[in-house]
């Protein structure tokens, strides 16, 4: 099942031109399509309930206020897109088709962001987002958590604009089964690429989760792929994954996310949104 | 993503585990992949012996070593502590997992559950005989919810291998959730022809589903499974329940 459909969710912000970058360069191996989405809360959401009976005029005045800083960040998204489709050669196009190369089409909807876009994540084959905490629409962040955790869908988190296509692409390996499923979620990217390094990683003085079942996988699939083990101070792996992943000349790192519950991931210092917003290239997720 | 490791956990129940192999054989001959077949509890000598039958019938030559999926191959091996413990640990490398019918077997019906709720892989539900033909008509059972979204996707590979599908809706879809159009647009993207339809209810939802998907002369029915509680064996309650014992034809379900 080659990749058929990408979700960029998008907010009008600069983070965005890095989205819609990765998308594209995730996009054009298979010929895949590239859904801009730029969703914005119900203006009528902004009126606020004071309790005494506000002038007419006055949430008339509210709403457009709401209602043109949307328009005005969908046509800021839009036009990011329209400049990023000349320069990487995609085409712009009203509905796409099977089997006509890569192409991206913008769509501007009104509602709960983080519901509309995890209905739309949910019959797509992957999500991208812009760095996480950086630039993003706050609900975004929000997205980021349903995406992964509820819809379950794959999400590749930007980092800058990629320089072409991911031919290196290292692998955080923990033995998990958030790992795993990162490891299925990338594996059409993982076939197009050139290959592929598995980066083992344990605690100091325990023993790096076995890769046997993760090699054998692999070679099913006809990937390429070397491995190197590499310890880590407690709480550090993602510090550890990013620094190996860049010492291998990676232009993707693949990770499983949360693949402890949430509260140890908090105490183990979050490892799922180091590596969404530290790492110094572009990093899919999947729980 | 192409589909190059087929998993078939066997309880050692003879004509359940050759139903199984059949399916796996049937589902890896189109695109030349691996079965490995776990076996747990039971006859370990009359679950090898059926893989060795239903290989050879299949074609597939016998190889522990992992090669490049392109002809389709087979391996069985043990399973280390519980059945269900060895899929779900298993089934990180595969692609698909396939299951008989359930039965009175504990052990394969805690691994079929174990693999549905945990693993986030497609499970594949053989019919009685194992019976499995990826051609003609397909149907997805379609409700908007994030579970069909899942079934779906993960049901892609072999939808593609389908001259027709159709969504079938039983009943209306709930407001706020995902419509058969958006649905038919994703599989359209990956050269899917889909039809959107709607059933009236009747009997529980699985099997109105089934009922109308058979109706139609379906050679695989794809369904979200739904699950309320992970702690108990009756949470495979409603819609699905039926059909994990009784099914027709084979069922591609996905929690």
């Amino acid at each position: 099942m080659p990749i058929a459909k990408i979700l960029v969710p998008v907010c009008g912000h600069a983070s965005d031109a890095a989205a819609i970058a990765t998308a594209f360069a995730a996009a054009k191996p298979f010929g895949a399509h590239v859904a801009l989405l730029s969703v914005h809360e119900d203006p009528a959401l902004a009126v606020p309930l004071v309790g005494v009976p506000l002038a007419a005029e006055t949430i008339e005045a509210i709403m457009d206020g709401q209602t043109r800083a949307a328009n005005a960040a969908a046509d800021r998204s839009r036009g990011t897109m329209i400049a990023l489709c000349e320069s990487l050669d995609v085409a712009n196009v009203a509905a796409p088709r099977f089997g006509e190369g890569a192409s991206c089409s913008f769509v501007q909807d009104w509602g709960d962001v983080a519901v509309t876009i995890g209905n739309r994540a949910a019959l797509s084959d992957l999500v991208v987002l812009g760095p996480i905490g950086w630039d993003n629409h706050p609900a975004f962040n929000t997205a980021f958590l349903d995406v992964l955790r509820d819809v379950r869908r794959p999400l590749l988190v930007a980092h800058g604009k990629p320089e072409g296509a991911f031919r290196r692409i290292a692998i955080g390996w923990d033995g998990g089964a958030s790992a795993a499923n990162a490891v299925q979620a990338a594996m059409d990217l993982l076939c197009a690429g050139e290959r592929a390094t598995i980066i083992a990683i344990a605690p100091r003085g325990q023993a790096a989760a076995p890769t046997r079942g993760l090699e054998d996988y692999l070679t099913r699939q006809g990937v390429a792929f070397d491995v190197v083990r590499r310890d880590c101070a407690r709480g550090g792996a993602a510090e550890a994954l990013i620094g190996e992943a860049r010492a291998q000349g990676a232009d993707l790192l693949v990770a499983g996310a949360y693949g402890h519950d949430h509260l140890s991931e908090a105490l183990l210092g979050g490892a799922t949104e180091t590596l969404a917003a530290a790492a110094s290239m572009p990093v899919l997720l999947a729980h | 993503m192409a589909i190059t490791h087929i998993l078939v956990p066997l309880g050692g129940e003879t004509d359940d585990d050759r139903a199984a192999l059949r399916a796996g054989f049937a589902l890896a001959a189109p695109f030349g992949a691996h079965v490995t077949a776990l076996f747990g509890g039971g006859d370990a000598r009359a679950a090898r012996t059926a893989l060795e039958d239903e290989a050879a019938r299949a074609g597939a030559a016998l190889r522990d070593e992992a090669c490049k999926a392109g002809a389709p191959t087979a391996s069985g091996r043990s399973a280390e502590g519980t059945l269900a413990d060895a899929a779900e640990a298993e089934a990180r490398f595969a692609d698909i997992v396939v299951f008989a019918l359930l039965g009175g077997d504990a052990a394969r019906r805690a691994a079929f559950i174990r693999v549905l709720m945990n693993s986030a892989r497609p499970v594949l539900l053989a019919s009685r005989g194992g019976a499995l033909r990826l051609e003609g008509r397909m149907a997805v059972g379609w409700d908007g919810e994030l579970a069909a979204a899942r079934a779906l996707t993960a049901a892609v590979p072999l939808l593609k291998r389908a001259t027709a599908v159709d969504l079938i809706g039983v009943g209306a879809i709930a407001p706020g959730r995902i419509g058969a159009g958006a649905a038919a647009d994703y599989l359209a993207l990956h050269g899917v022809t889909a039809t959107p339809r709607t059933v009236a209810p009747a009997a529980s939802a699985g099997k109105t589903l089934s009922a109308a998907a058979q109706a139609d002369g379906a050679a695989l029915l794809v369904m979200g499974a739904y699950g309320h509680s992970r702690l108990v064996e009756t949470i495979l309650g409603g819609t699905t329940a039926h059909l994990l014992e009784e099914a027709a034809l084979p069922v591609l379900l996905m929690h």
